[in-house]
């Protein structure tokens, strides 16, 4: 308290001859910041030349720093190595093991009880009315924050306060008009003596040993006097070095040389015989220079010794390349071998992680007997494993692999990646000591990022140019190949329906093999399982329900004649298939039960027969290797679906490649942060990959080529076989909507993992809709057009066909009460053509499509008929066909139409009607043709009788009335 | 474009804004200013020590900007000056002083730093007496007091 009083009575007296002095001229602020430069010898003497510099000699700010420039935590310098050497040894460093001094936490828990009183004690002062409050509250208040760093006690820490009450309780003597004295201020910063007192116990302590090295070297009294103990040196030394920081005397930088030579030596022996116990593998020993050295500076060159010696930095026989002669060696072996065993599992990459795994469970066992876990030597060692040994493996490897081939690189990055997650998991659950999870990933995606980039950009590449080469490839083939072929129209329902549940279960299998099972499952889409689909055994599902109406089929076979040759030209895409199943099993499938189903059996049978019979010598051929070889069936299938101006092979392959793609990627989806989007992003993109050039590239062409093809087309005689371009534009939309299932099927079992179905603002949901809606598009512009040549053909069958004698017969024939042939014609083909549409597109889109045909019909049918004379016998051959054409529209079920043809149906009666009064009552019966038909339209189709010349006064009377009316 | 400083006794000075932007006061000024050439008053600063002061900018205008460092470097030491600096700062007590006011105020921290080095060059292996004759100060200590502070510090004297 001495200084207090001091200060006191300095105030009271000195004002007065402050003029002479000129160094005070600086503030003290300023001067404490001269002092700060000066060496811990040099300040008793300044403290001695007058009061003003005693004060701030004894000031705490001046001891702080110096403790600070040691390496107490009040500021940057030092503070981190400190802290960890503080942990390890449970107390700090400057403490000597006998010191009296509390250890120093970096946060007591008392320091909100300090501040409190502290703040209380501010307030006292305030109220006592000192000029200096403002300025005390900083100056305390950032000079308090570094005292309650170090230990003050509760109790201190009250009595301290109560000092400081007790000073403030005496009244102050101050010089009117001028703000506080400034060396109250500093005096005032002072709460206790903490920092002085401090700095001068461990001062005391440890100056003689470190003045000592003013002369001394490996000779000094440190060595001398705790040589017995390695650790102790250790100690010793740790704590002078941080004492020698403090600038003590004038040639102190001379002193720290020599000190700093010592600890080198020091430090180096200590090395040596850690290394002599690391070759003899001596763990105890290792764990005592290790301990040494932690305690010296930290150890940093023992732990890097430690790891530079393992052997898997230098010495280890893995060989990225190995990978890559396993390679060759798996495609030297023949075809069929390499079916069987799925190449790229890059078994030298496994056994070099093996190793890796094994020598990190047997370093973590030493590492934790030898070093503290302050020490953190595990985390030292994963680290430059990550980033010499395992970096320098794999980026070898992806080298080797992209200059080989690119899918092989495209397939080693994420093997590598799966391996490195599995070392990952060993190395956080490892004992008995384990590598925090949040560094190792930090760790693993600073090691792994650039490739993972690189990856992601080269698989993107991938996909695109893999989609391209593919469709490229097919329209070459297409070109090649002129003629078209189509599925069969009968069971093409129950083919999509069974493609796709195949598809389904297909698409869980890896590509290789699932290419083949779907070609499997295309051949025998509707057959039963052949010898040749039981050699694909993963194929479980054989479609029942066709098995039994194709088997059922067969056995109607015989005794049915063909009935319409007309289907001749029905060569089925699935042809091959179709013939496989009838000459292979169709003798071993003769004991499968006869469906009662006789109608459906029957509608199978001309095509079957139109196979049998017409089947060419290409599917014959098929056929026989068919049965040899599964898989020369499929390049045949494949081959055949080529001709086809949207191919579903194609867009399987397409599938399957982005699959494949997406597989692969999804070693990566469980990343998190910037990477993890970026995959994220990816894998949105390859899947949009595959909608463009699905779409974009294959189903739009094939529209658009289709349409042209309608545009082109003239109406011709067809005998029954059906409009050409028609019907593959009807073949393309169940090509199209079976694509765009198999889209739908692979988003929903595979993107559908990997993305929100509900984010309506993804971009590969976006991209999907926009894939639909190309095709819904391309559907609907193609039925437009189809429209148009289908109401050509019947207009042409009509003008082509309609006899004049049809209506008007002779006097003296027979006329058959049936419809005319024009008219059957006419409305087989319309039948035919809108029978293939069923279930190809939705519902909707094929209403829109009924509607609008029918009422175009009803507009051409009005008009051919009027161009026709009509008897009155000939009126009954009239309504069988306007039945006829009704019972067509009625099989439409579009009930808006029905409307028009009964109101046609009704036109019939006009021809049979005798009396002319009676005709004119009829004409004028509006509700008889539902407001469908005007009087004046009705007045024209009855100017088609043949005796309307006779009755025509009597019937337009009325109507000329009704005109003047 | 240059800045006009005006000093204390009403003198101009123009200097690059490069060199006067050594001073953080001066800096953060234009800073709130913008662009004006209208003359920025030093009221603090007489025209001779400004003159100094210009002239310890104009030779380190091309100096690193240092890193505002709120603690100051604890391992600092009184004998690294440059040797131009040990040469500048050679100048007579009052000026050093005013130097050292000047670019405390001027937020010039390197000169500063020089400034407060050179005063403990001062004073540095003197004895309290020499001390005394050095800066012109008197001796307001009693005899006892001076023993017994004398006592108090023996400690950290270098024996």
């Amino acid at each position: 308290m001495e200084l207090v009083f001091d200060v006191e009575d300095f105030e009271g007296r000195t004002s007065t001859d402050l003029i002479t002095t000129s160094i005070p001229v600086l503030p003290p602020d300023l001067l404490l910041k001269c002092l700060k430069y000066l060496p811990v010898s040099s300040l008793p003497a300044v403290a001695q030349a007058c009061r003003r510099l005693k004060v701030i000699v004894y000031s705490d700010e001046l001891w702080e720093s110096k403790l600070q420039a040691m390496g107490f935590g009040f500021g940057a310098g030092g503070k981190s190595s400190d802290k960890q050497r503080g942990g390890a040894n449970g107390e700090s460093l400057l403490d000597g093991p006998n010191a009296v001094l509390p250890r120093f936490p970096v946060h007591g828990p008392n320091i909100s009880e300090v501040t409190r009183t502290r703040i209380l004690a501010n307030t006292a002062e305030a109220i006592q009315g000192s000029g200096s409050v403002n300025v005390n509250v900083n100056g305390k208040g950032s000079g308090f924050g570094r005292n309650s760093l170090s230990n003050m006690s509760e109790d201190e820490a009250r009595s301290s306060v109560d000092s400081q009450l007790s000073i403030s309780a005496k009244p102050r003597v101050q010089i009117p008009g001028l703000p506080g004295d400034p060396y109250s201020m500093i005096q005032g910063r002072r709460v206790y003596h903490g920092a002085r007192e401090q700095f001068k116990r461990i001062y005391a302590e440890l100056w003689p040993y470190y003045i000592d090295f003013r002369s001394a070297n490996k000779d000094s009294k440190v060595i001398q006097e705790f040589g017995k103990s390695v650790l102790d040196v250790a100690r010793m030394l740790a704590r002078l070095l941080a004492f020698s920081k403090a600038n003590l005397a004038g040639d102190s930088e001379q002193i720290n040389e020599n000190l700093l030579g010592t600890c080198e030596y020091f430090e180096n022996r200590c090395l040596h015989l850690f290394e002599v116990a690391y070759d003899s593998q001596d763990s105890h020993e290792m764990a005592k220079f290790a301990g040494v050295l932690l305690d010296l500076n930290g150890a940093q060159a023992c732990i890097q010794i430690f790891i530079q010696k393992n052997g898997i930095f230098f010495d280890n026989n893995y060989e990225a390349g190995e990978n890559l002669k396993q390679y060759e060696i798996w495609l030297a072996q023949p075809l069929f071998m390499r079916e069987n065993s799925t190449f790229p599992e890059f078994t030298p990459m496994q056994l070099f992680m093996k190793f890796t795994e094994m020598e990190f469970q047997k370093q973590a066992i030493i590492i934790h007997d030898v070093f503290p876990e302050e020490a953190d030597v595990l985390f030292n060692f994963t680290e430059r494993v990550f980033e010499d040994v395992i970096s320098e493996y794999c980026s070898q490897l992806f080298e080797l692999c992209s200059m080989r081939d690119k899918l092989l690189y495209l397939k080693s990055v994420p093997t590598a990646y799966r391996y490195l997650e599995h070392l990952e998991n060993l190395l956080v659950r490892m004992e008995p000591i384990h590598v925090p999870q949040y560094r190792l990933e930090k760790l693993l995606a600073r090691v792994f990022g650039p490739w993972l980039e690189q990856y992601l950009k080269q698989e993107l590449d991938w996909v695109q140019k893999s989609c391209k080469d593919q469709i490229d490839k097919y329209e070459r083939q297409r070109d090649r190949n002129s003629e078209a072929k189509r599925m069969n129209p009968r069971n093409r329902e129950v083919f999509k329906r069974n493609f796709l549940r195949g598809f389904r279960n297909v698409l869980a299998l890896p590509y290789k093999i699932s290419s083949s099972i779907v070609a499997g499952v295309s051949s025998s889409s509707s057959s039963s399982p052949t010898p040749s689909s039981s050699a694909v055994p993963t194929l479980q599902q054989p479609p029942t329900s066709s098995s039994s109406t194709s088997s059922s089929a067969t056995v109607v076979n015989t005794p049915v004649t063909a009935p319409s040759k007309g289907n001749n030209r029905f060569s089925v895409r699935s042809n091959s298939s179709l013939s496989n199943s009838n000459s292979g099993p169709a003798n071993s499938t003769a004991s499968a039960p006869v469906t009662p189903t006789t109608a459906t059996s029957s509608t199978f049978v001309p095509d079957r027969k139109s196979i049998s019979m017409g089947s060419d010598a290409d599917s014959v051929q098929s056929t026989s290797v068919g049965l040899d070889s599964p898989q020369i069936v499929t390049a045949r299938d494949v081959e055949e679906e080529m001709n086809s101006l949207i191919s579903v092979e194609l867009a399987l392959h397409l599938i399957h490649l982005d699959k494949d793609a997406l597989h692969r990627l999804s070693a990566f989806a469980g990343l998190g942060g910037v990477l993890g989007g970026r995959v994220q992003k990816t894998i949105e993109s390859v899947f949009i990959a595959l909608l463009r050039s699905v779409g974009h590239q294959h189903v739009n062409p094939g529209f658009t080529a289709a349409i042209q093809q309608l545009g082109r087309y003239r109406p011709a005689t067809t005998h029954g076989s059906g409009v050409t371009p028609l019907m593959d534009f009807f073949e393309l939309v169940h090509v199209a909507d079976l694509i765009l299932q198999m889209v739908q099927v692979y988003y929903t079992e595979e993107m559908c993992k990997h993305i929100d179905k509900m984010d309506f603002l993804n971009d590969a949901n976006k991209e999907k809709k926009a894939f639909e809606r190309l095709i819904d598009d391309g559907v609907a512009a193609g039925l437009d057009k189809s429209i148009e040549v289908l109401i050509g053909q019947v207009e042409y069958i009509l003008t082509t066909m309609q006899l004049p004698t049809d209506y008007n017969p002779d006097e003296n024939t027979d006329i058959e009460l049936q419809a005319t042939m024009a008219c059957r014609e006419a409305v087989t083909c319309l039948t035919t053509h809108t029978k293939m549409l069923i279930g190809c597109t939705d519902k909707h889109t094929l209403d829109v499509f009924y509607q609008e045909l029918g009422l175009r019909l009803f507009n051409c049918l009005t008009k051919h008929l009027r161009s026709n004379i009509v008897s009155s016998q000939g009126g009954f051959v009239l309504i069988c066909d306007l039945n006829h054409y009704y019972n067509f529209i009625a099989g439409l079920k579009q009930p808006s139409l029905t409307p028009n043809f009964l109101a046609l149906k009704e036109l019939g009666n006009l021809f049979i009607i005798q009396s002319p009064s009676d005709l004119k009552q009829l004409i004028h019966d509006m509700q008889r043709f539902g407001g469908i038909l005007r009087v004046e339209d009705v007045f024209e189709f009855a100017e088609m009788r043949s005796d309307w010349k006779s009755i025509q006064r009597i019937v337009e009377r009325d109507r000329l009335d009704c005109v003047i009316m | 474009m240059p800045v006009i400083l005006v000093s204390s006794d009403s003198q101009e000075f123009k200097v690059d804004k490069e060199v006067a932007e050594r001073s953080i006061l001066i800096k953060n000024m234009l800073e709130d200013v913008g662009e004006s050439d209208s003359p920025i008053p030093l009221p603090n600063v007489t025209a001779t020590v400004l003159t100094k002061v210009i002239e310890y900018c104009e030779h380190h205008r091309n100096d690193p900007v240092q890193v505002p460092d709120e603690t100051d470097d604890p391992r600092k030491r009184s004998n690294d000056i440059e040797e131009w600096d040990m040469k500048f700062m050679q100048v007579d007590q009052e000026m050093l002083f005013e130097i050292i006011l000047a670019a405390n105020y001027l937020d010039i921290k390197p000169l500063l730093d020089v400034g407060c080095k050179t005063v403990a060059n001062i004073i540095k292996g003197k004895t309290p007496e020499e001390i005394r004759k050095a800066f012109n100060i008197v001796n307001d200590f009693t005899p006892e007091e001076e023993a017994q502070i004398k006592k108090e510090n023996e400690w950290a004297e270098d024996r």
